[in-house]
């Protein structure tokens, strides 16, 4: 697996995360979907579900996320969530 | 000339105006900042929603016929206007330039035979329209200086809903805008319908979408999408609203405050001329006094 990626994660009242990351799973509309480096160009809508990314330390944050988009382009990810709850 | 009992009653007064414009000021100030930040906040969010948008406009070329949203009426009949104004007063010209502003639209409108429905925020505009006896379709108050993305939604999805099913031809929103600290003017927005050239059209500028993997199907993103960005531009309406009402408040009571000043200033001159012109004429009376007994 070769290095990380950016993502941050947009909600309407601000953003909630941003950095670099070696792994996001989040929950589209026909199911789960993991985004690892160097993923392709991608635009998806977001379904009800969690949204898991995994930090350069291997911690985990998570969230749910009701409705939203997600967009991978260069190696960035943004999520941007219609409803965002932090999960511990 | 008054009398210095009334004068020291005036400058009393006077002070007491000045601490309530004042703390007013400063109560503002605070809140500004607030806004402000919030305005900030926001911003990633549509920008970004606005991306995807255009990211999105090269493989959705051709599809924009198919949305309800998207919907052109060749000659609109209704329309609906939401108007954003305060709660409270003390601002300035804050509410009476938006209102200003939409009462000219709904002329314009009423004179080309487009009846326009008013949804008005802020009890302000509310009590105004009540005042022309001009219609509201519906009058909220809910929102203050932290309006939320769910607050707003919740108003303006029955509209949207109403504009798909062909109710209403259009819909606009009149709020003050937020240029920066020093600027905010009221405008006029139309959100629906969406201008096809601004949400589909405009790929040029970033290589298009057709390299995009699009998941599931660039119509379903492009119909959900759509109505996100019209609700966040809304809430973007009323966070902007939100932020122009605390500066235009603050302006308005630092005028206040120094106005409230300068009279201070006046009439503690005028307290102390009159006492100086008091105490001169009793000593020239027991001069004149002394003298006779002379």
């Amino acid at each position: 697996m070769a290095g990380t990626l950016r993502c941050s994660v947009l909600s309407p009242d601000g953003e909630v995360f941003d950095g670099e990351v070696s792994f996001v799973e989040a929950h589209a509309l026909d199911g789960r979907l993991g985004i690892l480096p160097g993923h392709a160009p991608l635009i998806t809508a977001l379904g009800e579900g969690p949204l898991r990314v995994t930090l350069e330390n291997s911690e985990d944050r998570k969230w749910s996320v009701s409705g939203g988009f997600l967009e991978v382009l260069a190696n960035h990810v943004s999520v941007v969530a219609e409803g965002l709850r932090e999960q511990e | 000339m008054a009398t210095s009992r009334e004068l020291k009653n005036k400058i009393r007064s006077v002070n007491n105006t000045k601490k309530i414009t004042r703390t007013m000021e400063m109560i503002s100030t605070a809140k500004a900042v607030v806004c402000q930040r919030r305005i900030e906040a926001t911003q990633p969010y549509g920008d970004k929603l606005a991306e995807i948008l255009r990211d999105l406009g090269g493989s959705a070329d051709g599809l924009s016929g198919s949305f309800p949203l998207l919907r052109e009426v060749e000659h609109p009949s209704s329309e609906a206007l939401f108007i954003v104004t305060a709660n409270r007063g003390l601002c300035g010209g804050y509410n009476s330039n938006a209102l200003k502003m939409a009462e000219q639209h709904i002329d314009a409108q009423a004179a080309k035979g487009i009846s326009v429905a008013v949804y008005m925020l802020g009890k302000k505009g509310i009590s105004r329209f009540k005042y022309l006896g001009r219609d509201t379709v519906e009058s909220l108050t809910q929102f203050e200086d932290r309006p939320t993305f769910e607050e707003a939604e919740a108003v303006i999805s029955p509209v949207m809903e109403s504009f798909e099913k062909g109710e209403i031809d259009g819909l606009s929103v009149v709020f003050t805008h937020y240029i920066n600290a020093a600027r905010q003017k009221p405008v006029l927005r139309t959100l629906l319908p969406i201008s096809v050239d601004e949400a589909v059209d405009d790929s040029s500028s970033k290589g298009g979408g057709g390299e995009f993997i699009l998941e599931p199907s660039p119509e379903l993103i492009l119909g959900r999408l759509l109505p996100l960005s019209l609700k966040m531009q809304f809430f973007q309406a009323l966070v902007e609203a939100a932020a122009s009402e605390q500066i235009a408040r603050r302006m308005a009571m630092k005028n206040a405050t120094d106005n409230a000043e300068e009279m201070a200033t006046k009439y503690t001159q005028l307290y102390n001329r009159t006492r100086q012109a008091a105490i001169t004429q009793e000593i020239l009376e027991v001069i004149g006094g002394a003298e006779v007994l002379n």
